[in-house]
């Protein structure tokens, strides 16, 4: 039984009736810590340890991982929100608010003696019919610059200053449109985040190309180079010392020496390789030469290459070798043996920037960058954390609205607009499950509600406002955070991600159920344990 | 000759007391005088860099982990690259400052002797320092500041959490999978490896009995594939005997599992453990004539680890013949399948005071080491082994042809340095034993805060008297070895004796929760004993 191993062993003792009470109290604990988090007008936390070590975020499952959660229903909830942010990268804190609602919903009705079971049948058919809602909200897309902008400023704005939000909203836009291909899925690894501590987060910028936190070792070498052939590798240009032979068989150290002086001659030639091919593309004319490989490269084999104004990095990221030949062409050799021009990249500018004790190197100019870099910029560590997790979330909002190939109304309209017609529906359920259905429409109004309450407003009031609204026009409605009226999502380019709400309606029902048939789950359990 | 560097990495609380220890030990060798200077090179274990005001700084190659709340008022970056700022700037540059809350937690207080550490000599009297009180954590005692790369926490786990521990191999292999590892932490190696000119490989300490063997077991098979270079384990298990509990299985099959990773993926370890047993309990613990420690003080036992460590590591830390000691060192050792050996440790190395090394060698009785390794007693017969004597100087070796006496009817006189006089005893003492041995002249430097657990009857040069002499002990000469001989089979038989008392692994929760099968656990069992026959001799 899965999810009986996720509770305290403790928890197998304590009788059924109480472990349910537990776990309503445990749900209502982590949506009170994470309430206040939701939306624009949310409350950024900011944790200081008793060192001093800073760490600051809006985002529910930064917070999450931060917390230690103790209680062990409360981790389990933490656990599926965090798996929901694995998942799409947002709406961990929708989550858990849903699921501690729900859970409230559900309290009041089981002290009046209704079985959880009839309430978790009643979920099942109102999240069945919350995605059908939720798929006549779906507004269409096209994968443009203009189709994107709106949900990727959404998703900026709960985690940045709207006028940082603003001036990022464009470079991830601009970074997940560079890096698709012919209607492929993106890959968002080949948007390479690169972090540079300094200054101001508003010099954070898109690099149509590759930057790498390290240069070449040689004093030598030039900082900077057009029109660069690039050649990627995973080949050890270091002299390297097997454990073959063991030192006993050597009759003095100096024997020894000698013998590893032979073994140099192996690495040389191969250095010897690569200068031919440059000899023979590059000599007589303006361009010039870039390695960037895998493995090490040792100081002789520098020398000899910063002779002929040659540029090697040595210890690049793995990953790097795919994204620099999606950036610049070429492949990541794995031999110098028969290398050809086609084997090589091309960029029409690498150049070489120092930033106290870190060299970056900026590869440019690319023709047609299918890899891009966002250097992030900010005065500490912790402000770089925050903008980096602001980024991705953009980045992800974006990839999965391409994805959908549609974006829904955000503000809280999807909630509101399902639990208008949950109460419809709930007419149709017969039987006891309609309490459960009941439940499940009050409790949807927790995003809204909540989106009030950060903002200034009376949960009442704006709900009241929000569902006249929505009755007059017939169409869904959202919260105004700045009037704490109602406003039509579409006009004010409020955007969520399909799949994240989809994600959040159907998790949060699951976890909700399990948790409310703790008993039932307890109750196998505890027989499959004597049987 | 070029620096050879290695890269240090430590994995889990116990280990970075142990390291904690080591770099002190390190920094109180650093000499300052450049007409003599010393015969280690520290570039092979610390970098050089600079810091954003253009200070030069020289910090340890260094990358360790431990868990939330268990480095005291250490910070993550630490403070040697940033300006340290008087007042937490408790805003945000990218939010509304109303909209922020603030969750300060207390105050971490500085343990006194880091109070006197960063103070300066106009700052006032000393704080009265007892370190077998005042240490709880390795940070009360660290000396050297860190590279704002060293220090890694873990986020998940609490230190000494009792709701969720880390107490399970497999949460520690989980955890090598998140972002944390697989990103910042691997990058952190790729840019410590970029640095190097001449890299020879890499030195892991990794707690074996918790969740750390996991996590260590993990970076080291990353560290063979990436990087192919020599690996260099120390799998380590604390001194302190607990009430006998479930949690005793837990350490053991973490042990296993641990032994059975590394086995495949390092070209060398050496268990270490003040304990004689290390499993199920560490057990009473290891005699050394003239010392006098506390089994139950972390900061005790890791220093005697440390002291170890050390001390064979200068095979590969040398100035002379660097070239490629690491590769040769475990090369040395790890043949036939032979990938574990046993830690040795003479401290002080027993040199009567006004006797000469070849008295002090003639007169000796009894084994010359103890053994730091769990469950194992180095036999001085039919191994590899690889040994370092620091700290005889050349004078101690014999007297003059005109005072020496009887010394010149032993076969030893003729032995013109220390080198030689020592292998020659090796090899008259050892049957069927092939031995490397590394001699510098500087001793080991004691100062402060090394514990003080020298008899008193140990001179202030580390040389011993019959009777109590009361000085401070300021250096001592120290033998320290790696040796892989036919005792390691025992250390495998014995733990796997230990961990075949599971017989299901369904009693285990966590173990079985994250992802162990039955399977997994008779496979771990049966490599034990094929690491245990690889020590077997088939000859006799
Ligand atoms: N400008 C806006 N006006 C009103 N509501 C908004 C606005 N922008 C976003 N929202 C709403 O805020 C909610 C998202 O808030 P937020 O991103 O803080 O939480 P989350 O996505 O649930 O969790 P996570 O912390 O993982 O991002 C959505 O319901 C969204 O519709
Ligand atoms: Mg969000």
């Amino acid at each position: 039984m899965a999810a009986i191993s996720l509770l305290n062993p403790k928890a197998e003792f304590a009788r059924a009736a109480q472990a349910l009470a537990v776990n309503i109290s445990a749900a209502k604990g982590i949506q009170d810590v994470m309430r206040t988090n939701l939306g624009p007008k949310g409350t950024m936390k900011m944790l200081v340890s008793g060192a001093g070590d800073i760490k600051i975020t809006k985002d529910g499952n930064v917070l999450l991982h931060e917390m230690q959660i103790q209680h062990p229903t409360a981790s389990l909830i933490a656990r599926a929100s965090t798996a929901q942010d694995d998942m799409t990268g947002d709406g961990t804190t929708s989550t858990v608010l849903v699921i501690g609602e729900l859970m409230k919903q559900a309290d009041l009705y089981i002290s009046e003696g209704l079985h959880p079971r009839m309430l978790t049948e009643g979920f099942e058919l109102a999240r069945a019919k919350t995605i059908e809602v939720l798929d006549s909200l779906k507004i269409p897309i096209e994968p443009t610059k203009e189709g994107l902008m709106d949900v990727a400023k959404t998703s900026l704005r709960t985690k940045i200053h709207p006028s940082l939000a603003d001036k990022l909203t464009e470079v991830c836009v601009d970074a997940v449109l560079a890096i698709r291909q012919d209607e492929q899925p993106a890959d968002l690894h080949m948007v390479e985040i690169m972090e540079m501590q300094h200054r101001t987060a508003a010099d954070t910028t898109l690099v149509r190309g590759i930057v790498m936190d390290h240069g070449s070792r040689h004093p030598d070498m030039p900082k900077r180079v057009e029109n660069a052939y690039i050649l990627t590798c995973n080949v050890s240009l270091e002299y390297e010392k097997s454990e073959v032979n063991s030192g006993f068989f050597y009759k003095t150290a100096e024997e020894r020496e000698k013998l590893l002086a032979a073994e140099r001659e192996f690495i040389e030639n191969r250095v010897k390789k690569i200068i031919a091919l440059k000899k023979k593309l590059c000599d007589g004319t303006d361009k010039s030469f870039v390695i960037i490989n895998q493995k090490g490269i040792d100081p002789p084999s520098l020398d000899m290459l910063a002779k002929e104004n040659i540029v090697a990095l040595r210890r690049a990221k793995r990953r790097n070798m795919e994204r620099l030949g999606l950036a610049c062409g070429g492949s990541a050799m794995n031999s110098v043996d028969d290398l050809v021009e086609e084997n090589l990249g091309w960029a029409g500018l690498v150049y070489e920037h120092v930033l106290g004790e870190t060299k970056y190197t900026f590869v440019e100019d690319c023709k047609k960058p299918t890899s891009v870099t966002i250097l992030l910029k900010g005065p500490n560590k912790y402000t770089i954390t925050q903008l980096k997790d602001a980024v991705r979330d953009g980045l992800r909002a974006i990839n999965n609205a391409i994805n959908d190939r549609a974006v829904v109304p955000g503000a809280g309209a999807v909630e509101l607009a399902a639990s208008r017609a949950l109460h419809a529906y709930k007419e149709q359920v017969k039987g006891k499950q309609r309490l459960g259905v009941q439940a499940y429409a009050e409790a949807l109004l927790v995003i809204p509600k909540t989106l009030a309450v950060n903002s200034g407003f009376d949960s009442q009031d704006s709900i009241v406002k929000l569902l006249e609204e929505s009755t007059a026009l017939g169409e869904a409605v959202g919260l105004d955070v700045t009037t704490g009226e109602a406003l039509k999502p579409a006009d004010a380019g409020i955007y969520d991600n399909y799949v994240v709400k989809k994600q959040i309606i159907n998790s949060c029902t699951v976890i909700a159920s399990n948790l409310l048939l703790v008993d039932e789950i307890m109750r196998a359990g505890m027989s499959s344990l004597k049987g | 000759m070029p620096t050879r560097e290695v890269l240090t990495l430590q994995f889990g609380h116990y280990s970075n007391f142990i390291g904690t220890h080591w770099w002190n030990i390190q920094e109180s060798s650093f000499s300052y005088e450049p007409k003599q200077p010393s015969e280690i090179n520290h570039d092979v274990l610390y970098r050089e860099g600079e810091t954003p005001r253009k200070e030069t700084t020289f910090t340890p190659r260094l990358l360790l982990v431990d868990l939330k709340g268990s480095v005291g008022h250490l910070t993550e970056q630490g403070n040697l690259y940033k300006a340290v700022e008087k007042s937490l700037p408790l805003h945000s540059d990218l939010w509304d400052s109303e909209n922020i809350q603030v969750t300060t937690e207390p105050v971490v207080n500085k343990a006194p002797f880091i109070q006197n550490l960063e103070k300066g000599p106009a700052d006032g009297e000393d704080a009265v320092v007892n370190f077998e009180d005042d240490v709880t954590v390795w940070a009360d005692y660290l000396v050297p500041r860190f590279h704002p790369r060293t220090v890694n926490i873990v986020r998940e786990y609490e230190h000494q959490s009792l709701d969720q521990p880390f107490n399970v191999f497999h949460y520690g292999h989980h955890l090598w999978k998140t972002e944390q590892f697989q990103e910042e932490f691997s990058n952190k190696i790729r840019a410590y490896a970029e640095e190097c000119d001449f890299m020879q490989g890499f030195q892991v300490i990794l707690d074996s009995t918790n969740g750390f063997s996991g996590l260590g077991s993990s970076c080291i098979q990353h560290l063979q594939d990436e990087y192919g270079k020599s690996i260099l384990a120390f799998p380590v298990i604390d001194g302190k005997n607990f009430n006998k509990s479930l949690n005793d299985l837990f350490k053991v099959l973490n042990t296993a599992l641990c032994y059975q990773s590394i086995g495949e993926h390092c070209s060398l370890f050496s268990p270490l453990c003040v304990g004689q047993n290390g499993w199920p309990q560490a057990g009473a613990c290891r005699q050394f004539n003239h010392l006098t420690y506390n089994s139950e003080l972390d900061y005790h036992t890791s220093s005697l680890l440390a002291t170890a460590l050390d001390t064979i590591s200068l095979r590969y830390r040398q100035k002379e013949f660097s070239t490629s000691a690491l590769s040769d060192l475990c090369a040395d050792l790890n043949k036939l399948g032979r990938r574990a050996a046993a830690t040795s440790l003479s401290l002080p190395f027993p040199m009567t005071a006004g006797q000469d090394l070849i008295d002090v060698l003639d007169d000796h009785e009894g084994p010359l080491w103890t053994s730091l390794t769990p469950s194992c007693d180095i036999s001085m017969d039919k191994s590899m082994q690889s040994l370092v004597l620091r700290g005889i100087h050349h004078e101690r070796l014999k007297r003059p042809p005109h005072e020496a006496k009887l010394q010149q009817r032993k076969a030893a006189y003729s032995c013109s340095s220390v080198h030689e006089m020592m292998t020659l005893y090796l090899a008259c003492s050892c049957h069927a034993t092939a031995t490397h041995l590394t001699n510098l002249k500087a001793p080991l430097t004691i100062k402060e805060p090394y514990p003080n657990i020298f008899n008193n009857n140990i001179h202030q040069n580390g040389d011993f008297s019959p009777w109590p002499v009361g000085e401070e002990v300021k250096s001592v000469p120290v033998l320290a070895g790696l040796h892989s001989g036919p005792s390691l089979s025992h250390m495998f038989d014995s733990l796997h004796s230990q961990a075949s008392r599971i017989k299901s692994i369904s009693k285990l929760r966590g173990f079985k929760d994250s992802g162990l099968e039955q399977d997994e656990l008779i496979e771990c069992l049966d490599q034990l004993l094929t690491y245990k026959e690889a020590y077997e001799d088939h000859y006799e």
